[in-house]
């Protein structure tokens, strides 16, 4: 069987096509992208279709149609499914726990179903993610117990259970303080190094400070696929600082320093200002400018 | 071995006040635990009281040993503290990790169990001061509905706090559910035994609620692999009820479900169920692509 998804090295993840649909909303109207080792970035807005996209590949649940190709095996049949599940590890939107468990309990119970059934390697494997995770010494709390940014480490010490080649993390970085989410870059970025980390935001700072690539999703359509300077360099020179707000302005707004950052069409009367990866974001998704740009 | 201002006597020495240290041929016998028990009160005695000894001591055992006891006691301390439902499944065999994913069933929080025991009881009160003649008709109605509900409560989105997870873990999504829904079974029906011997004698009829029990549960399971676990059990509950009135004669109490014809029914009920069970296997693996929710 030939199809483009076919993982040409260094693409270990490619789909291809993939559509969804909930009864008469549109989730995915055609996606295809390949990416290989390190972090990819999925960036879009809220119903953009990042999670039912992180779920396909997840293999929670199947896509209408398309191709999906992870690691060289099929995940959409019963057998590649499988294999899929067993080199993969999934950090959900909003992870679940037993509240009653301890994070150490929890993630015993993860490394079962991940059907680590010798006891010692098991108990090697929990004490390794959690002190990846930089949970060691609260291993013994419950997780009622432990504050959202904790729980989320916990979700993520039970996602690499097993040292999976892929990882897929839907918006892992939600609901942090900016100091948990310094903490949560840098294990992401370790975690890069030799895996391919699908990771869902809508954060442009995550994407700048952590992938080598950006795919911007947009009603079920990719928008972008390349490096996050491409996004960037797509406001270059269509950033302005100027006294008043321009009417004809993507977007603008009044900054702390009292003057207006527009984005797009220049004001009278202003200063070019360098672009951030939010600007090229901003005018990408900017419906009068329907770009579609893939590298 | 001497150290400098002090010598080593014997075991009866260092017992004595004022005595020596123990020798260190007795303490190495310590350290291998060749010791005899009789002497070892005194050396511990000693030992505990004596910070040379202590020193000698630890000199004498070797460090790998005091690792691998610190790594067991950290580990006990470490693992999950097994309630009884796990140790007993362990007692009859079951592997420890099997009876780990058994006793995470949800709806074998503490609160279900408590919930299922009263309605049962409960219901076995009223049976008995009831002046029907088939007292085990409340029970009949009420016990194959509980299973119904722990089935409902243990599966889905809505009450399995890690259904995402466990939905893409390579263990197979009916595996779980069967070892979840078996949990459930036997933890009601174990509860409805009790509740029938505390009714008045009414014979084989006492246990019709048996069969029911287990073929609504396989049919709410079954339908789970198509509908959401509370939609399943919800249609599986009110089929029941309509089914019992149906085919009870409410003027002496007696329902057709009781007699040998109507077990038989049943029992056919059932065996379709885990037929249908066994075909929809492969749904229990992933979300259903429409999953019809209330």
């Amino acid at each position: 069987m030939s199809h483009p998804a076919d993982a040409t090295p260094g693409q270990l993840v490619a789909v291809d096509g993939l559509t969804l649909r909930y009864r008469r909303h549109t989730a995915l109207a055609g996606v295809s992208f390949t990416a290989g080792e390190g972090v990819t970035g999925l960036l879009g807005p809220n119903g953009a279709g990042k999670t039912s996209l992180l779920r396909i590949l997840a293999t929670a649940m199947p896509p209408d149609s398309g191709t999906v190709r992870i690691l060289d095996v099929d995940p959409l049949t019963a057998a590649g499914r499988l294999a899929t599940r067993r080199r993969m590890g999934y950090l959900p939107q909003q992870p679940g726990f037993f509240p009653n468990f301890t994070a150490y309990e929890f993630i015993d119970y993860v490394a079962i179903l991940k059907e680590i059934t010798d006891r010692r390697q098991r108990r090697d494997e929990i004490l390794r993610v959690l002190a990846a995770v930089g949970l060691s010494d609260d291993r013994g709390k419950r997780i009622k117990a432990l504050s959202g940014g904790m729980r989320q480490r916990v979700a993520l010490a039970a996602a690499i259970v097993g040292d999976p080649r892929v990882l897929i993390l839907d918006e892992p970085t939600v609901g942090l303080d900016p100091e948990q989410r310094l903490r949560f870059r840098e294990l992401i970025a370790d975690l890069g190094e030799g895996r391919v980390v699908l990771l869902s935001t809508h954060q442009t700072e995550d994407v700048s400070a952590l992938c080598h690539r950006v795919i911007v999703l947009d009603r079920g359509v990719v928008r972008f696929d390349g490096p996050p300077a491409r996004l960037t360099a797509l406001a270059e020179n269509r950033v302005w600082h100027s006294a008043e707000r321009s009417p004809q302005a993507v977007a603008a707004w009044r900054t702390g320093v009292g003057t207006v950052r527009n984005i797009g069409v220049p004001p009278a009367a202003a200063d070019l200002l360098p672009a951030t990866l939010e600007d090229g974001y901003l005018l990408l998704l900017d419906p009068s400018a329907a770009t579609q740009v893939v590298a | 071995m001497t150290r400098p201002g002090d010598q080593r006597g014997d075991l009866r020495d260092a017992a004595a006040p004022g005595g020596g240290h123990v020798a260190v041929e007795v303490l190495r016998e310590y350290v291998e635990g060749h010791l005899p028990a009789a002497a070892l009160a005194g050396v511990e005695g000693h030992v505990d009281g004596c910070p040379e000894c202590r020193e000698e001591l630890t000199r004498l055992s070797p460090p790998a040993r005091y690792e691998r006891l610190w790594s067991t006691i950290d580990q006990t301390l470490d693992e999950p503290r097994r309630g009884p439902a796990e140790r007993a499944l362990i007692w009859c065999g079951v592997s420890p990790e099997t009876a780990r994913l058994v006793a995470a069933t949800p709806a074998l929080r503490r609160s279900w169990t408590i919930a299922a025991g009263l309605v049962l009881f409960t219901a076995a009160l009223v049976a008995r001061l009831s002046p029907l003649d088939s007292p085990s008709l409340l029970l009949l109605a009420i016990s194959p509905m509980l299973p119904v509900l722990g089935v409902a409560v243990s599966f889905g989105r809505r009450f399995d706090p890690t259904y995402e997870i466990t939905l893409v873990a390579p263990v197979h999504g009916l595996r779980l559910a069967l070892l979840r829904t078996a949990a459930v079974l036997g933890v009601a029906a174990g509860l409805a035994a009790a509740a029938s011997l505390a009714l008045p004698r009414s014979g084989s009829a006492t246990l019709a609620w048996l069969l029911p029990m287990l073929a609504l549960t396989l049919v709410t399971l079954a339908m789970t692999a198509r509908v959401d676990p509370v939609v399943a059990a919800a249609v599986t509950g009110a089929g029941w009820l309509a089914l019992l009135v149906a085919t009870t004669h409410f003027a002496d109490g007696r329902s057709l479900l009781v007699t040998a014809a109507g077990q038989a029914a049943l029992s056919v009920v059932a065996v379709a169920a885990a037929v249908g069970l066994a075909l929809g296997r492969r749904r229990f693996d992933q979300q259903p692509t429409v999953v019809l929710t209330p």
